[in-house]
């Protein structure tokens, strides 16, 4: 396990090797101990990627959002097997984990050699300000009806 | 024919573009790693969406098309706007949680193989088209400056982009696609600036409006709703709402440009920069035909704007009653140009004027008759024989300064052979991954995959070769390739809306829906029932509404 530093509040965790899938859970949560010790974020995203494809992410904001990969049931099993709803690591259903492990041993050719953590974190006070997409709409729209407004005023003048 | 430092401008930038394109491409593994690297800011999603729209065509051909029909195209972009705000609330963050690589793969998560088929192929046979008209764009251009016969120019034109395609030219040229947009888009500005300041002496920009206006050429805005008028501002805010809705959309090469950006938030911000952008862009390129239609009121205007045509005509046995034309023509002329003095100078009544201009299509007209007489095995009628794509191209290669006709030529014919050969490029990877992959030859290797690419990309080739020797009869080019995309797009639309908004509907139920929607669409556009635009909102709307009574009246047995 590896920990790197690329910005004051964005490290990136690499994870490597989780060949033992059992334990595969409980060295989640560990991963995220260890992150939340050492950077102790005010908030975060994590992107699990699973080779080169996004599997899952999780944010303090939202729940665990499933996202498809080649193997569905290899995602669905371990989607249910962390159920962080609340997206605190600490949370991670284990018994629930364990009641699904078999779907994975069913597809053992296609467990992934690493799993790679990537983790932003952000301090809330440099959080960049959400876009106001309404306002920019309104801009758009109101810019059409500035520009047929303008259209028509010329059409008639050079009538 | 070209001044020597036009060729010398025109060959230096096209091998400056490719040198600089393959510098620029080296290290890439693959084009999709450039393309979709998902780093892209804001305003390089948005230029990338525009260059990706803005090919050769819409500076070739714009400009004719408001020479002769005057300033109310614009119109049709009113719906564009809409489109992206739509589009940025609802399509772009779906896209982006899905990951999706193709739109059509989707279709079949959603639905099913038939369905995810039949898109695929209505894809097919829009873009093979549009593929044909955009080997006609550089055609034209090598055509007007060689003096050769534009069959000839299409097959080589279409030649040079498969061989250049198979042998993966794209992606050098790809690196240089923003750059000489907004050098084509120099150009125009230079050239605008030049029409306005070769005007006589006296007349400005304002008095050319003005004489333009008179003409009936200022006719930008329409409000009469009307389903047999082209462009009024409703055709335009619907019709081009659902036509923009589904390019943008629907397209894979459209959806991978705003798929590039950095975040949700950066393509939606490009998306709304094109909804910005687009129209006044447009409105500025239209303009450039209603300057010209007021320049060739003091200049020597050719009754067909096709010179190949006109010294064929020459040379043939019907240069004797063309010469008599013309002759006519050329006193048609000092009359036309006093009238519009006339009007610009004492506000004069535009009638005669008017008529002149009517007197003036007559002599054209004729022109067009002894064209099609002295091609008979070309031109089936005289309304095949069109010249609207060559006005811009006869004021550049007459009309502008030694160097600059040599750098515009040469951006627009590499700005049209890169959007040719990614068309191409998108037909063969369609045909491949959605169909022969997908459904006939599974699980082969990687090389047999890749001659398969190979071999799609020549046969989309010849394809759109063929359909490129048809294309000088269609007219105005953007107005075409708009018609064409507008008889598939409105059916492919409706599917992904009741992919992403009618949840309960299944495969079967707007697999049945789209080949109704298809069906109907081919025979109101055969009979003319209504305008090409309306066709994208039809089309959407039979998908929509008979997958939804298919499920609600529980027709699923039926169909399933």
């Amino acid at each position: 396990m590896k920990f790197r530093t690329l910005q004051n509040y964005t490290c990136t965790i690499y994870a490597a090797k989780l060949h033992n899938l059992v334990t595969f859970p409980v060295q989640f949560v560990q991963i995220f101990a260890l992150f939340f010790q050492k950077f102790q974020p005010k908030s975060f995203t994590f992107n699990i990627l699973y080779g080169e494809k996004l599997f899952l992410t999780c944010t303090n904001r939202a729940a665990i959002n499933p996202i498809s990969s080649d193997n569905q049931s290899f995602s669905t099993c371990t989607i249910s097997a962390i159920t962080c709803t609340t997206c605190s690591p600490f949370k991670a259903n284990i018994t629930h984990y364990q009641q699904t492990k078999n779907c994975i041993n069913d597809a053992p050719s296609q467990i992934p050699p690493q799993f790679l953590i990537f983790a932003s974190v952000m301090d809330n006070q440099n959080i960049p300000k959400p876009i106001n997409f309404r306002v920019l709409y309104i801009i758009v729209a109101a810019f059409l009806v500035l520009q047929v407004i303008i259209y028509s005023v010329i059409t008639a003048n050079y009538r | 024919m070209l001044h020597t430092a036009d060729w010398i401008v025109l060959i230096s930038t096209l091998l400056f573009i490719v040198i600089y394109g393959i510098y620029k491409s080296r290290g890439s593994k693959n084009i999709d790693s450039y393309l979709r690297g998902n780093s892209l800011p804001w305003y390089m999603v948005g230029l990338s969406i525009m260059a990706t729209q803005a090919s050769a065509i819409t500076f070739l051909s714009a400009p004719g098309q408001a020479f002769t029909d005057g300033m109310r195209f614009i119109q049709f972009y009113f719906g564009l706007p809409l489109a992206m705000i739509v589009l940025s609330i609802t399509v772009v963050p779906i896209y982006h949680r899905l990951k999706v690589y193709t739109a059509y793969e989707y279709l079949e998560t959603r639905f099913d193989l038939k369905t995810r088929t039949f898109a695929a192929i209505l894809f097919l046979a829009g873009r093979g088209l549009a593929a044909g008209l955009t080997i006609y764009g550089p055609a034209i251009v090598l055509s007007s400056i060689l003096h050769w016969d534009i069959y000839l120019t299409n097959l080589l034109v279409g030649l040079l982009v498969i061989v250049y395609t198979v042998s993966g030219g794209t992606k050098a040229v790809s690196y240089t696609q923003l750059g000489q947009m907004i050098v084509i888009l120099a150009g125009m500005f230079v050239a605008g600036y030049l029409i306005v300041d070769n005007l006589p002496e006296g007349i400005g920009f304002n008095q050319a409006i003005t004489l333009a206006g008179k003409s009936g050429k200022m006719n930008i805005i329409d409000w009469k709703f009307d389903l047999s008028n082209k462009y009024s501002v409703w055709s335009g805010l619907i019709g081009g709402f659902f036509l923009a809705m589904s390019y943008f959309g629907t397209d894979q090469s459209q959806v991978s440009r705003y798929l590039g950006g950095k975040s949700v938030t950066q393509s939606r911000i490009g998306l709304l920069m094109n909804g910005i952008v687009k129209i006044p862009m447009q409105f500025f390129i239209l303009l450039i035909g209603i300057l010209l239609f007021t320049f060739f009121q003091f200049q020597p205007q050719p009754l067909f704007y096709n010179q190949v045509e006109i010294s064929d005509l020459k040379n043939s046995s019907k240069a004797a009653e063309y010469e008599t034309i013309e002759k006519q023509y050329r006193n048609l002329e000092i009359e036309k140009k006093s009238e519009s003095i006339k009007i610009i100078e004492q506000n004069a009544d535009p009638n005669r004027f008017k008529q002149l201009l009517k007197e003036e299509e007559k002599f054209r007209d004729q022109t067009k008759v002894l064209i099609q007489q002295n091609k008979p095995n070309l031109y089936k009628s005289a309304k095949e024989v069109q010249d609207i794509n060559y006005i811009f191209l006869y004021f550049v290669t007459n009309y502008l300064p030694i160097g600059l006709i040599g750098l515009l030529i040469a951006v627009i014919l590499s700005a049209s052979m890169s959007s040719t050969s990614s068309e191409l490029n998108a037909l063969a990877g369609t045909t491949v991954v959605d169909i022969i992959k997908r459904s006939f030859a599974k699980n082969k290797s990687d090389r047999y995959y890749l001659n398969a690419s190979r071999l799609a990309t020549f046969v989309w080739g010849i394809y759109a070769i063929l359909v490129a020797m048809l294309a000088n009869k269609l007219g105005s080019l953007i107005e075409a390739v708009n018609q064409l995309g507008s008889h598939f797009y409105g059916t492919i639309l409706g599917m992904f809306v009741v992919a992403f908004y009618i949840k309960e509907v299944k495969g079967g139920g707007v697999f049945y829906a789209a080949l109704i929607a298809q069906a109907t669409l081919f025979v109101v556009s055969y009979f003319g029932l209504m305008e090409y635009l309306w066709l994208n909102v039809l089309g959407c709307a039979i998908v929509v509404i008979i997958s939804w009574l298919q499920y609600h009246l529980s027709f699923n047995r039926v169909f399933e």
